[in-house]
């Protein structure tokens, strides 16, 4: 699962608050040939998502199809191999620190994550539910507009100023703050849904804003809070650029540098490669399947009208 | 419980004169409803009232005391919200004594309050369930209890009926109406709905286009609307209404039709605008001698068992006329609708303000 088709799936559809209409039922079809059209028209549709998601999967399946093959058979390009060998699997672990790397960016891609949430999150309520410093989101937004390229080299004396190159609490504040307007996008959306009216309703019971925000709107915005961080994890730990040059040493070395390093002077070792990123993608597709229903959630229906 | 005065309350938003010069006096256990058309103002009065809205000018006071600087945490009003805003992730329980635990109440009074206000609105059963297991009804009531339980110096309820089926409003109405009574309640109450507003306050504040343009007990607005928005919000079916000019002790419509004045509106002069109340009417067939009487010819008859509503067109204009009991009139049938001098309504054609009857010798 991908950022993109995680924002895709809409994973508020279920939290409306208007209790909205529940779509038509579908008329009930008599008769044997308008059960056969039935049957067809699901049998197309099964053959289109297969279609679909064979096009998503393609991609997945060389690079296990990598793994499998010698550094010879690969430059052939062909898919199948006659001889599958085990050796780019066991190399690839002793090799290069394959578990260490993917440590590292699972570290700093979750603490970073954390961190974008514990700004974002209040934030993002304090400008879209009290309307507090509303250009302070449209300025986050537009940061992101720029190429990263361009904050390279101030980010690079900054950080070496600071002494937090090469090193783990540099790289989730980078990430941390780097991701809040993603989140702050992201969040709008769920704080907007929170009916304004719970807000109101906890002030005239006594409660203060950061009260307020804490026992009432924190506790609804945890289906939100999950995808953005979840988002967030996911931009962190494949993130490229800024790791290949403030986090080189090995000390904090992610598995996208790592796996950029399996360029050799002379050759690429794609077989080891295609390992790494095998290993490498598949934490970040753990999480967000554990994390799927909560995304979906329907937490907060029932409690306006 | 606490009086609430407000005054010169104005609010501009965007240009627009959203409250303009409200001027109110709400005494202490009294129920008052503001009432008008979507968009008249009485949700932002009432919202500024609880301090949910920022005001332009103007003061609003609490037993004398003013309270314009005051956010809504220290108001210490209760609100019932037309969504009522319980919290979804809290059990009635919980939504119950979110306040008081706010507040700081000590566990044992925080449990006896919970539970009295569920004695009195029947949520003993449901203090366990999450909102979204509550029907409508049962939500309206955990609502009423969040604000019930607390102590508040104000109760302000926004259309706290409107989502409610039309039988479980009536018998919800009766309970607020008795709760109020019961507890002595400072209580503000919007409504678009007049029936509700009649029936439940001491006294209603008619709401136009941002102005309180009446306020009086709900007898007082149905007998002597001060102007034709009152007369013809007030009341159901609507007031009647025929536009005329002046012709010694009468009025002559514009197609010919006379309606005769009572004395007492000896000195109305000018453009002239009767209003008749549909149950003031009566139909008949034969020129009766005794009621004066406008001719006209029976267009729709809306038959509703008790009674029916015919629609006779006379005078230009098309008049309801409520009919009590059976044998209403066809369709096409040529009918006089009769009417009562002294029950007619008179508003000046160019400013709408009613022409206040002039008391004739021997009354007083």
């Amino acid at each position: 699962m991908t950022a993109e088709t995680v924002v895709g799936r809409e994973p508020l559809a279920e939290l409306s608050f208007e209790g909205g209409e529940a779509p038509p039922a579908p008329a009930v079809e008599a008769g044997a040939g308008a059960r056969g059209r039935t049957r067809t028209r699901q049998a197309l549709s099964v053959a289109g998502i297969g279609l679909y998601a064979g096009f998503f999967l393609l991609p997945i399946a060389f690079l296990v199809s990598l793994t499998f093959k010698t550094r010879d058979e690969v430059l052939l390009g062909r898919f199948f191999t006659d001889k599958p060998t085990l050796e780019n699997w066991w190399k690839a672990f002793e090799v290069i620190h394959l578990t260490a790397f993917v440590w590292h960016s699972l570290l700093i891609a979750t603490l970073s994550a954390v961190l974008t949430l514990i700004v974002a999150a209040p934030a993002t309520y304090a400008v879209v539910r009290l309307r507090r410093g509303e250009f302070v989101g449209s300025l986050a937004l537009s940061s992101y507009i720029a190429p990263p390229v361009v904050a390279l080299l101030p980010l690079f004396f900054l950080m070496r100023w600071l002494g937090l190159l090469n090193s783990i609490p540099g790289m989730v504040l980078l990430y941390g703050f780097m991701n809040v307007p993603v989140a702050y996008w992201l969040l709008a959306g769920f704080v907007r849904k929170i009916p304004a009216a719970l807000d109101e309703a906890a002030w005239i019971d006594g409660a203060g804003f950061i009260r307020t925000f804490v026992l009432i709107d924190l506790p609804l915005l945890v289906p939100g809070l999950v995808a953005s961080g979840l988002i967030c994890l996911i931009l962190a730990y494949n993130e490229f650029l800024f790791a290949s040059l403030f986090a080189q040493d090995e000390s904090v070395r992610g598995l996208t540098v790592a796996i950029s390093l399996f360029q050799g002077d002379r050759f690429v070792n794609f077989g080891q490669m295609a390992v790494a990123s095998l290993v490498g993608i598949t934490p970040i597709y753990v999480i967000a399947l554990l994390f799927q229903d909560r995304l979906i959630g329907g937490l907060t229906a029932g409690g306006v009208k | 419980m606490a009086r609430i005065d407000i005054n010169g309350l104005h609010k501009e938003f965007g240009g627009r004169r959203v409250l303009r010069d409200i001027n109110l006096s709400i005494a202490e256990g009294e129920f008052l409803a503001l009432v008008g058309p979507s968009g008249c103002g009485k949700s932002t009065l009432l919202r500024a009232i609880a301090g949910l809205e920022p005001t332009s000018g103007g003061s609003i006071a609490f037993d004398g005391r003013p309270v314009d600087a005051a956010p809504p945490q220290a108001r210490n009003v209760a609100m019932v919200f037309q969504s009522y805003a319980l919290y979804p992730h809290m059990r009635v329980r919980d939504n119950l004594a979110f306040g008081l635990k706010l507040r700081g109440l000590d566990p044992s009074e925080r449990q006896r309050r919970v539970a009295d206000a569920a004695r009195a609105l029947e949520l003993e059963s449901l203090l366990d369930r999450y909102p979204r297991a509550l029907s409508g009804g049962q939500r309206q009531r955990v609502a009423l209890g969040r604000a019930m339980v607390r102590e508040p110096v104000a109760f302000l309820l926004d259309e706290p009926l409107s989502n409610l089926d039309a039988q479980l409003r009536v018998s919800t109405r009766l309970e607020i109406r008795a709760l109020q009574r019961k507890l002595r309640m400072t209580m503000v109450y919007t409504t678009h709905d007049q029936v509700e507003a009649i029936t439940l306050a001491d006294r209603i504040a008619v709401m136009n286009a941002g102005e309180i343009v009446q306020v009086a007990t709900p007898l007082e607005l149905y007998d002597y609307p001060a102007n034709r928005f009152v007369a013809g919000f007030i009341g159901s079916p609507a007031m009647n209404f025929i536009t005329g000019t002046r012709h010694d002790g009468a009025i002559r419509a514009a197609d010919g039709g006379v309606i005769r004045l009572p004395p007492h509106h000896a000195d109305a002069s000018g453009e002239i605008v009767v209003g008749l109340r549909p149950e003031h009417l009566s139909v008949g067939s034969a020129p009766a001698a005794a009621p004066p009487a406008l001719a006209g010819v029976v267009r729709h008859v809306e038959n509703l068992g008790a009674e029916a509503e015919i629609y006779v067109e006379t005078c230009g204009t098309r008049l309801c006329v409520r009919h009590f009991g059976r044998g209403a009139p066809a369709v096409g049938a040529q009918v006089r609708v009769g009417y009562d001098p002294e029950r007619i309504h008179l508003f000046d054609g160019a400013t709408a303000q009613r022409i206040w009857e002039r008391p004739t010798q021997g009354q007083t």
